[in-house]
């Protein structure tokens, strides 16, 4: 175990913003570093405006090794363009191979992280611009407020919206729980004086929050193609190209299909030759700000929504009897279980199940004669009943008895 | 596919009836070697029936052509046949004769604008052509060309494909077309305003008044074309059971309105009322009448 | 500007309605709808969700420069006619451009029912000016900034965008106000020139 307490004092290297994620992307060494990898806990401290105005304090610890570079993402609580960030580090080693520290090193030199925009005197500067966030989310609201303006006031919408003003330029509206109005975004709008009247402002593009599909199915009528829908839930497109409508994605996990549907609520998927016959898929909605999804598995054969029987046939047989005969879309093996009803005068009188691979008959007896009857037939999976058929209806006559 | 011994020309006619036509088989050389034959060998036949042998010339060894005078059919079929080795008779070619009249000049172009839709025109074709025949609506102003409007056959109107813009004068003419020529009507010059249908007025209400037992007040809405047209209304009444209608005096309701008092009627009686609207110079069309609705009259005061 | 009016619609030659009173009292109608802020402007303000004191007075704050009613009146037949056709020209465009506004030209039908009118308004100056057999020498009409009223050095942020169009809308209305009212004292659209 080594014994004497090391001195690693980190240096930043570089600090990357991106304003619009309101990102800061640190990167930092320890020079003194000599070891192959150990494990260290870095902590790191935000000033905003002043270096004596610490906002953030907090630790990161992670696995060193020898001449690397160590990332960290610090998300800012405000638009970076409002304020002068300073950023330092310091570490104290947590690893096995050392008795526990208690000291930490020297603090890194503060960086200055500066995505200030300048203002020109006339105008106010709103941050964000016209972000998009989603229905719920809290956003802060900086204002740079121009050296000739004065009596600034601001509204969301109609309502008067107060800020926390950090200097005589600078001040931070917090909005908690946004709400969506329509997809044109609320305006936040803000008054200044300098001699004339001026409105400024800023648009929050606020979607609603993405659904997860409901009542996700899939179903074949051929086994040629798979019949997926699903209720996409509300539509989340907002204007102005903030937001385009979500899309929804397939993907079928034995096969590593992944398919883009080109509509909201339904999607066709071939089944090919070597298709299996167990399907496990995630259909995913997504947008801007958000991912959903949902997941089914199934048999094939317990999704089959067979097509009406056809070439129905009807020959009456004397006065009282009558054959019927009818086809099924049939794929080999696959049995069909066919209901035969017998109406007449639109009651059901007679009903019978029949097992069917291709083709079926099936006699009507004791029927009146000189009567009209409805013979009605449809068909379902024999072994996993999933949805019936569409009816096939045949009108007959039985002829009058003979004397 | 069997390279055919010989052709019929013209492939697709198309005749004019009451007009000739000639038809002219030409058989291939290589044909004539192995079956043994040249165009005396030509048997023409019309639907399966041969054409008798006067209306048949023979113009070399490999050609014979076919006249028909007075063509009446309507969509033969002519055959170019052979009697191979003298005696076996094989179809050499055959062509399907189509015949009908050029489209006449479309009249009576007329069009509506119903209100919410788009401009439909409609014309008289005039005669049956018997042919496949196209015609395409043409609408203009003066600095714009609007997508054409094309019917199929048998139809003589169609729905524009643009909604209609009032207080713009716009000429439509409808162009016809077959195989055997294209025509123009007149083009009529029109602002779409003066072609409209209202929507019929709606929420007709009826109120009678306990001061004056002979009169019932109307109230209703007009379609929403009267925030841009002054719309005059034409009413109309009878009793519970009349089957008649009586009309309220036109000139009484010229101006624009949305209420109307009825005066002269009978006293504690039911009467039923109906409003219809036009465009308040009288161009377009009298909307549809309104739904009926019924009020009472008061009971006269005892004396 | 008329010569470059013809110009433009060298090819037009049918559909101009031969009377002038008929034509003036089309002109009249087609100012009273355009004039009226509910077919544009007031949809506008309800989709962009403007419809508040602060932003509807913000809308009319600043107006997009239109010819104005006096410098409208100031002009002879034939210079305000080409005055609104050129002015017209430009709002046609720039009413193109807000399309992008909206996730689909459907969501805000009366934008395409403006552009319509538009041409139809044109359509009809243009006749108009055919009936009037206008003078030779021709001055080019004032240019209607019909842009944005403030110059931006970057590129503006939506809400400057929606207000400027605002502006922009609510200066198109008036423009279409003052061009009824000048038609107006057109009186029965006789040929006479007022101002020669």
């Amino acid at each position: 175990v080594l014994g004497e307490p090391l001195q690693l004092t980190p240096e930043i290297h570089t600090v990357s913003l991106q304003s619009a994620l309101q990102e800061a992307n640190l990167e930092w060494t320890v020079p003194t570093f000599s070891h192959q990898e150990l494990n260290i806990v870095f902590q790191i401290e935000i000033s905003r405006m002043r270096t004596s105005n610490t906002i953030w304090v907090g630790n990161y610890s992670t696995t060193v090794k020898h001449e690397e570079t160590v990332h960290w993402k610090w998300t800012s609580d405000i638009p970076l363009e409002c304020a002068t960030h300073f950023i330092r580090i310091r570490a104290m080693v947590d690893d096995a191979q050392y008795p526990p520290q208690s000291s930490w090193s020297n603090w890194s030199s503060w960086k200055e992280v500066n995505a200030q925009v300048s203002v020109p005197p006339d105008t106010l500067l709103i941050f964000p611009e016209d972000r998009l966030l989603e229905e719920g989310s809290n956003v802060t609201i900086c204002l740079m407020i121009g050296q000739n303006l004065y009596n600034v006031s601001c509204k969301l919408q109609e309502e008067p919206i107060r800020g926390e003003q950090l200097d005589s330029h600078l001040s931070l509206i917090k909005l908690n729980n946004v709400v969506f109005l329509n997809n044109a975004g609320t305006n936040i709008n803000c008054k200044a004086m300098n001699g004339t009247k001026n409105t400024f402002g800023t648009v929050l593009f606020v979607s609603k929050v993405l659904e997860e599909p409901k009542n996700f199915s899939c179903e074949t009528r051929d086994f040629k193609t798979l019949n997926c829908l699903w209720e996409p839930g509300i539509d989340t497109t907002l204007s102005w190209h903030k937001q385009r409508s979500q899309h929804y994605t397939l993907y079928e996990s034995f096969s590593g299909r992944r398919e883009v549907s080109n509509h909201r609520n339904s999607h066709t998927w071939q089944i090919t030759e070597d298709s299996q016959e167990t399907y496990n898929f995630t259909l995913t909605a997504e947008n801007n700000l958000r991912k959903r999804s949902v997941s089914i598995s199934f048999n094939l054969t317990h999704r089959v929504h067979p097509k009406a029987p056809h070439d129905v046939t009807l020959k009456t047989v004397g006065a009282t009897k009558a054959h019927m005969t009818w086809k099924v879309p049939s794929r080999g093996d696959y049995t069909l279980l066919c209901q035969v009803e017998l109406q007449c005068e639109g009651e059901v009188i007679h009903e019978h199940n029949v097992s069917v691979h291709t083709s079926a008959n099936y006699l009507f007896s004791d029927l009146e004669p000189d009567t009209e009857y409805k013979a009605c037939v449809r068909c379902a999976s024999a072994n996993h009943f999933w949805k019936w058929s569409d009816w096939m209806q045949k009108k007959f006559r039985t002829p009058e008895a003979a004397p | 596919l069997v390279e055919p011994c010989g052709y019929i020309y013209p492939e697709f006619p198309v005749v004019q009836r009451g007009s000739n036509f000639t038809a002219t088989c030409v058989l291939k050389e290589k044909c004539l070697q192995v079956y043994s034959v040249n165009a005396t060998y030509i048997v023409w036949k019309t639907n399966h029936v041969a054409v008798p042998k006067e209306q048949v010339t023979v113009i070399n060894r490999t050609a014979s052509s076919v006249t028909f005078t007075d063509v009446v059919f309507q969509n033969v079929q002519l055959t170019c046949n052979i009697l191979s080795f003298g005696q076996i008779e094989q179809n050499v070619y055959g062509i399907t004769i189509l015949s009908g009249y050029p489209p006449d000049i479309p009249t009576n172009l007329s069009c509506i604008v119903n209100e919410g839709k788009n401009m439909l025109c409609q014309w008289d074709p005039g005669r049956e052509t018997y042919l496949e025949t196209n015609y395409t609506l043409k609408s203009e102003w003066a600095t714009e060309k609007f997508p054409d409007c094309r019917t199929k056959h048998g139809t003589s109107s169609c729905m524009m494909g643009y909604t209609p813009i009032y207080f713009v004068n716009i000429e439509v003419w409808v162009e016809a077309e077959n195989a055997l020529g294209n025509v123009s009507s007149e083009p009529i010059n029109f602002d779409p305003v003066d072609k409209v249908k209202p929507s019929p007025p709606h929420n007709l209400s009826v109120t009678n008044s306990e001061e004056l037992s002979s009169i019932l007040k109307l109230a209703w809405v007009n379609s929403g074309l009267d925030s841009i047209l002054r719309l005059k209304s034409d009413i109309q009444y009878r009793t519970k059971d009349a089957s008649t209608w009586i009309q309220v005096p036109l000139e009484d309701t010229v101006s624009p309105r949305t209420s109307f008092t009825v005066q002269d009627l009978k006293p504690f009686t039911e009467y039923v009322f109906r409003i219809r609207s036009i465009k308040e110079n009288g161009k377009g069309y009298w909307s549809d009448w309104s739904e009926e609705a019924s009020g009472t009259t008061y009971e006269d005061r005892p004396s | 500007a008329l010569a470059l009016l013809f110009l433009s619609m060298s090819w037009a030659k049918r559909g101009c309605s031969s009377s002038s009173p008929k034509l003036l009292s089309q002109l009249k109608s087609q100012a009273n709808i355009t004039g009226n802020t509910a077919s544009l402007l007031e949809p506008y303000i309800l989709h962009q969700n403007l419809n508040t004191l602060t932003l509807r007075a913000a809308c009319t704050e600043h107006p997009v420069a239109f010819p104005s009613e006096d410098m409208l009146r100031q002009l002879s037949k034939p210079d305000f006619l080409s005055t609104v056709h050129a002015t017209l020209g430009r709002v046609w465009h720039q009413l193109g451009a807000f399309r992008q506004q909206f996730p689909k030209i459907q969501d805000f039908p009366e934008l395409e029912r403006a552009r319509q009118n538009i041409q139809g308004i044109r359509n009809n100056v243009y006749c108009m000016a055919r009936l009037l057999h206008p003078p030779l020498e021709i001055p080019e009409p004032t240019q209607a900034d019909s842009g944005t009223s403030r110059p931006t050095t970057t590129a503006p942020g939506i809400f400057q965008i929606k207000i400027d169009s605002c502006r922009f809308l609510w200066g198109y209305h008036r423009f279409m106000g003052s061009v009824g009212r000048v038609f107006e004292e057109w009186g029965d659209g006789s040929r006479r020139s007022r101002r020669h």
